[in-house]
Parts: C-alpha cells; structure tokens; sequence
C-alpha cells in the first residue's frame, strides 16, 4: 500500500511543481495523466458503450425476436459508424450525417428544456418566491418602518433589488439596441454592478471549493502517507 | 292486522339500517390512475383512510406490476391522503393494487382491488405552452432572416471584447507566435459549443490571411471533426488551403483535467502570442486562463456558465458574458441567419420582459390572472 501512496504523492508534487515553471517532472506527470485518461476512455467505451449498448440490446433483441428493436438498433449503429469515414478522404464528407443527427437532435432537444427550465421558471421566480408570496411586497416594507431591523430590513429590499437588478441586466443584454438608448444608459451601470457583485461572491464561494480541495491534498499527504511511511519505516 | 305487520317490519328496517351502514362504510377509498402526460412509464395510486389510526393502525399494499414478482408495502394509517406514483417502464404494463387493512387486533381485512393497464399519451399537454413559445421564437427567426437576407439592415451594439480580436491576431503575426483556440470543453449538445465554432470561422480565416500558426485542442471528438470542417473551410475561403492541416484541430484529450493539463503543457511549450477560450466551461477554466496569462498571452475569453465567468473576469483581457458569446457569432460573421437569430433573441426577450413587468404589476393588486395563465409552475 505504501508504494501506491508514494506514487500518488509523487505526482501530486510533480503536478504542483508546474506552480514554478514548466519542468521534465511536470511533463512526466502531464503524459502519464493524459495516456492513463485516453486508456481509461477506450476501456470505459467499450465497456459502456459498444458492449452494453449496442452488442447486448442487439443480442437480447435477437434472442426474443424483437425484429423492430432490432432494426432500429442497427440502424441506430449504422448510422454511427458512418463516423468513422473521417479516415478516408474520399468518403470523408459521409461524417456530416451523424454529426448533423447529433446536433439537430440536440438543438431540438434543448428548445422547449431551454424554455421551461431557463426562461419560465426563471420568470415565475422573479415574481414570485417559493412559497407564492408575490416579491415586491409592499407589507413587508410596512413592516420594516414600523419596526425597523436588519433582518425586516432584509426581507423588505431583497425582493425589489432582485426584480429591478434582473430588469437591468435583461436590457443590458439586448442587443440590437444603440448604447445612446436613454433606457440603455440607464441600465447600463447598475447592470454591470449586479453582473460584477454576482461574479464577485461566485468567485469567493468557488475559490473556498479549490482550497478545499488543495486541503484535500495536503491532508492526504501529511495525514495518511506520512504517518504510514513513518510506520513503515519505524516497524 | 295487515298494517300492524308492516309497521313492525319497517320499525325493524329502520332499526338495522345503521348497523348495515356501518358495515358497508368503506375503511379506505383508493383509486388506480393512469399518470396523464407521460409515454405510460409511471402509473398513480391515491389512497384516501376513512378509517381512524385506532381503528386501522395500518394498510398493507400488494403491488403487482406487469410480471415482476408481487410487492408488499405497508402504509401507516396518519388520517392524511397519500398519493404513491408506481414506476412501470413502459406503456401496457398491467398494474393491480390489492388493499388489506391491518386491524388493531393485528387481524388481516380485504378492502379490495385496483387495476389497469399503463396508457401512454402522445402529447404532453404540460409543455404545450412552452411549445407555442418556442414557435413563436422560430416565426421572430424566420421572419428577420427573411429581412435580413432582403438586404435590410440589422443593427447589433458593439461588444467591446470582439474590437480587441484583429489587434489580438495581428499581435501574434507580429511576434510570430501561435494562437490557440480552445471551444470550450463541452459537447455538441452545448449551445455555447456551437457558438463557439461559430466565432472559430471568422477567427480561422483571419488567421490563414495573417498565416499565423494556429492551434485548436478540442476534448470532444465530435467537435473536433466539426473544427477541422470550420477551420477548413475559413481556410479556402482566406484563399490559403496550402496552410491548412488536418492537426491545427486535434483531440487533446477527453477528461476534464487531463484536458486542461495537456492543453497548459502545450501552452507552456509552444508560447502561443493569443489564446481564445470561447465556449462552454467548468472547473478548468481557471487552469486555462491562468497559464495562458503566464505565458503573456492576451486572451479573449466568453462562456455562458455563470460560475466560470468570476474567473475569467480576473483572468482575461477580454470577456464576453453569457449572451455576448452567441451574439458575437452573429457580429463577427454578418451573416442573415445569425442576425435575424439574434433580432427574434432580442425580440423575445423584449416579449419576457414586458410579461415580467405585467406579472409583477398585477401580482402588485393581488391579481394571479398573469401567473395563472402563462407562468404556472408545472412548466
């Protein structure tokens, strides 16, 4: 076990000798990361891909007679394989089907996702919170002038600074409108205000993931591997 | 004599009645439902108690579906409504719910049976509505396509990032270094993707005008052989096949990680002068921008993934946020169908807008009318 664990140190330490220059160590670390991934991949393909879905369904159909599965399938692989005259230079022109398949599925696929999940929900929840309760609530300001607090004064402006954060950031991405537009001049500086607040605390809350993970690693190197090649070591 | 017998036998009617009522009172209502909208893949069972906890502590469900071996599942009587969805795959799948009351003596009682065959539908009403809009985006297309083609002009704002991009490749002819061109690291599914190799044409021909090396890793296979036609073609179209190579769009790799460490070591090596990273991108994005700004580099960086723009803000020269990235595409190439895409984009959006404005209004006067006819939530 300990060999294994100071393999991975080792090349934890080669990949984060790349934090001072490009050097042979990184280099060696890089490859070995690149060949085992493209390894892994051809394995993982034919494994999940070729075996599970196309040899066994196919299989399994021409065991129960399933002749319209089976054609399907088959069509299905054929038209796949048509990939593969990318070698050729002469038939090379016969890859465009499958990749035309594939994106105009795609595309078709994503337009009415796009609109419920991206669009309406997201419009539903500018209007109103989870609960229903409209956003702009003129009660909850009420509240807050008779009783003023942090916590009234949260619930009464997090609502409208929403709404009017996304009406200015949907104008400051129109874009067939000039910049000398009175209502695009408005908009434009509180938008990029939102845009850059936002991006702001996005950064931080990612940031705080990466040393995380950096911790991770620093926790797997003094914490598991030392300890046991000082037991290794010591007997 | 007569009546006094038919009296006595109605007073004795009407004495059992409530005893044979009770009897007949049903312990629990439950109703087998075929789930609408769907293809048959899920079937409902709604099961109402009328029975109290201390009377019926629980039910006992045998579910049998299709010829999977039958299924027990016991239901604690709480005095609420439970609305079970049962999962059949498929369309005329048969589905039989038989009922059992536990008693509180612990003893066993029949309450009945539901059943019926999984039905699926051939349209899913819920996303109708989405549907309409979704046609009616493509009618905006159509329409300003049709304008655009006519010769009409289309008037598109500037976007700063896409001025830095000739000054960008005419730094790198100067220096005689490399530009490399990173389409994200997603699929074809991605729209960011196919904006991507959108923006990678124009870019391409400028390139071969210059005959600047160039260098395009891509992580998806498809993708690539769609970067090598774009490229191709930017070439012929520059005038330079000669320059052309089936390797300036080649397969890094198709992890996430080993991607971007192939991609840095080749940034390293090769001190590219320009380097786009324009696409779809996740935790890598940093990784990139970083070694690009390393190598000094200046980078024209756009993704529509809202948790890697914070990085490229700080990483890059230049940022196309979001939308800026599809309508860069259209900017850049001036051509019809790109800028009547981005008109009917604008168009609907405007649209959404004011649906947005007249929804808050009226939710304002407590009026769902609004809410209730275009944003309902099963949407």
């Amino acid at each position: 076990m300990l060999f294994w664990y100071t393999v991975a140190v080792l090349l934890s330490l080669a990949i984060f000798s790349f934090l001072w220059k490009d050097n042979p160590l990184y280099k060696f670390a890089e490859h070995l990361f690149v060949g085992t991934m493209v390894g892994y991949t051809i394995v993982m393909v034919f494994s999940q891909i070729i075996m599970r879905k196309i040899v066994d369904p196919i299989t399994l159909a021409v065991h129960n007679h399933q002749y319209l599965n089976l054609i399907s399938l088959i069509i299905a692989t054929l038209i796949g394989l048509l990939y593969l005259s990318r070698f050729s230079q002469k038939a090379q022109w016969v890859s465009r089907y499958p990749i035309s398949i594939t994106v105009g599925f795609w595309s078709g696929y994503a337009i009415v996702t796009s609109f419920k999940t991206n669009i309406l929900t997201q419009v539903r929840g500018t209007v109103v919170d989870d609960m229903g309760a409209p956003l702009l609530n003129g009660e909850l300001l009420g509240d807050f002038i008779k009783s003023p607090s942090w916590s009234s004064l949260d619930l009464a402006v997090s609502g409208p600074l929403l709404v009017f954060g996304v009406i200015v950031v949907l104008i400051y991405f129109f874009f067939s409108i000039k910049n000398e537009n009175p209502m695009v001049r408005f908009a434009n500086k509180p938008a990029l205000l939102y845009l850059m607040l936002g991006f702001g605390a996005s950064f931080g809350y990612t940031f705080m993931g990466r040393i995380s993970l950096f911790i991770g690693r620093m926790n797997f190197i003094f914490n598991e591997w030392w300890p046991l090649l000082k037991q290794t070591i010591g007997g | 004599m007569k009546t006094k017998k038919i009296m006595i036998i109605l007073w004795a009617l009407l004495f059992c009645l409530p005893v044979a009522a009770e009897e007949r009172a049903p312990l629990a209502n439950f109703e087998l439902k075929d789930t609408p909208n769907n293809a048959g893949e899920q079937v409902e069972f709604l099961f109402v108690p009328a029975a109290s906890p201390e009377e019926v502590p629980e039910f006992l469900l045998h579910i049998a579906i299709g010829d999977e071996p039958v299924k027990e599942r016991r239901l604690v009587n709480a005095g609420k409504e439970i609305f079970l969805p049962l999962i059949t795959g498929e369309a005329g799948v048969p589905v039989e719910v038989r009922v059992e009351a536990v008693m509180d003596d612990g003893s066993l009682k029949n309450l009945g049976t539901s059943s019926l065959v999984s039905r699926g539908e051939w349209l899913n009403m819920n996303s109708m509505k989405a549907f309409i809009l979704g046609l009616l985006f493509i009618a905006l297309i159509i329409f300003y396509v049709g304008r655009a083609k006519k010769g009409k002009d289309l008037f598109i704002r500037k976007i700063p990032g896409l001025e830095a991009i000739d000054d960008a490749l005419g730094r790198a002819t100067e220096m005689g270094r490399p530009v490399f061109y990173v389409p994200g690291t997603s699929s074809m599914a991605d729209v960011a993707t196919l904006a991507s190799l959108n923006i990678l044409r124009p870019v391409a021909r400028q390139v071969a005008k210059y005959e600047t090396p160039f260098s395009v890793p891509v992580k998806d296979p498809i993708v690539v052989s769609v970067a090598q036609d774009v490229v191709k073609e930017a070439y012929m179209a520059a005038g330079r096949p000669d320059l052309y190579d089936d390797g300036i769009a080649y397969l890094a790799s198709m992890g996430q990680f080993d991607y971007s460490g192939a991609v840095s070591g080749s940034m390293m090596r090769e001190k590219p002068a320009t380097v786009f990273l324009l696409g779809m991108f996740y935790a890598e994005s940093l990784i990139l921008a970083e070694t690009a700004n390393s190598v000094g580099a200046i980078q024209i960086a756009g993704t529509d993934a809202s948790s890697q723009l914070p990085f490229f803000i700080a990483a890059c020269d230049y940022t196309l946020i979001g939308e800026e990235l599809y309508a860069a595409s259209a900017y850049m190439s001036r051509e019809p169908l790109l800028l009547g895409t981005l008109k009917a984009q604008d168009i609907l959006k405007g649209l959404l807008l004011l649906l947005f404005v007249t929804a808050i209004i009226f939710q304002l006067f407590g009026i769902d009318f609004v809410m209730d006819t275009f944003l309902k939530p099963e949407w």
